[in-house]
């Protein structure tokens, strides 16, 4: 095979890898100093969109929410590692079907809050380690 | 032959260390921040860059395209990989090398073992180097 394609090709590869990784640690340093820290502090307060959490200090992926049914000791609670998951004990929002009716009277948004954060569930928050 | 090993050799190994490092490169900030060498925001940029360039570097030295500069390229980052490990065990244990593998279990080894794999991989991208700056002279 001639040479000089797969140079460019491989130039241009190189380039917008180069770029694309450049332009991702740019949002990861934007986001850094909002990850919640959910290893210290307490229970935290984890919304259920939330995608990175530190551990720590660390920053640590959330792989998913289980409902705290019953809480167990459990060897896999962070920082002890099992398979490269871990979890921790937080505050969420509650599901859906576990949620009451509707507010009945138009709270003040100072009420509607202290409302939102008094129904919060526990939940095990698996993440990765 | 012993060049074409070499390529092959070191841009295999090159290409396998930064696919992980690409898949989650949040697990190798961390581990790059935990080296504690660089500032926090320099460590970030280094933990995303990083990968790319052994990537690349890996299939330069495969195809056989810029080997010289790409051989040399490799040398100096193996030497700078060197330096941080000696610095880290200087300042405590080396819980997670971050060469290879991301898991926070996966590096048992002691420092001896780093310093000579590392020290192997030096000797054959400095070998890739002078040959190539040998021909060159020679076809001068």
């Amino acid at each position: 095979m001639n040479q000089k394609p797969m140079r460019y090709i491989l130039i241009v590869f190189a380039v917008s890898g180069l770029v694309c990784a450049f332009l991702r640690a740019n949002s990861f340093i934007s986001e850094y100093n909002r990850y919640i820290e959910v290893c210290s502090n307490g229970i935290a307060y984890v919304p259920k969109d939330t995608k990175f959490v530190k551990c720590n200090g660390i920053v640590r992926k959330v792989l998913r929410f289980e409902k705290a049914v019953i809480l167990e000791v459990d060897p896999c609670q962070c920082p002890k590692c099992c398979d490269g998951d871990c979890y921790v004990i937080v505050n969420s929002d509650p599901s859906p079907e576990s949620q009451s009716g509707p507010i009945q009277n138009s709270p003040s948004p100072a009420d509607a809050n202290f409302r939102e954060r008094s129904n919060l569930d526990v939940y095990i928050l698996w993440i990765s380690c | 032959m012993v060049q074409l090993i070499a390529r092959f050799g070191l841009g295999g190994v090159f290409i396998y260390a930064s696919i992980e490092k690409i898949a989650s490169p949040w697990r190798f900030v961390n581990i790059v921040i935990n080296y504690h060498i660089l500032p926090e925001k320099l460590a970030i940029y280094l933990g995303f860059l990083l990968p790319w360039i052994e990537l690349i570097l890996g299939i330069f030295l495969i195809v056989g395209i810029f080997v010289r500069g790409s051989s040399m390229a490799v040398s100096f980052l193996l030497v700078v990989f060197l330096a941080a490990i000696v610095v880290k065990s200087l300042n405590g244990t080396i819980s997670t090398c971050g060469c290879f593998s991301m898991s926070q279990t996966a590096s048992d080894h002691g420092l001896a073992f780093y310093i000579g794999r590392d020290v192997f991989f030096l000797s054959l991208g400095l070998l890739l180097f002078f040959n190539r700056a040998k021909i060159i002279l020679s076809r001068n």
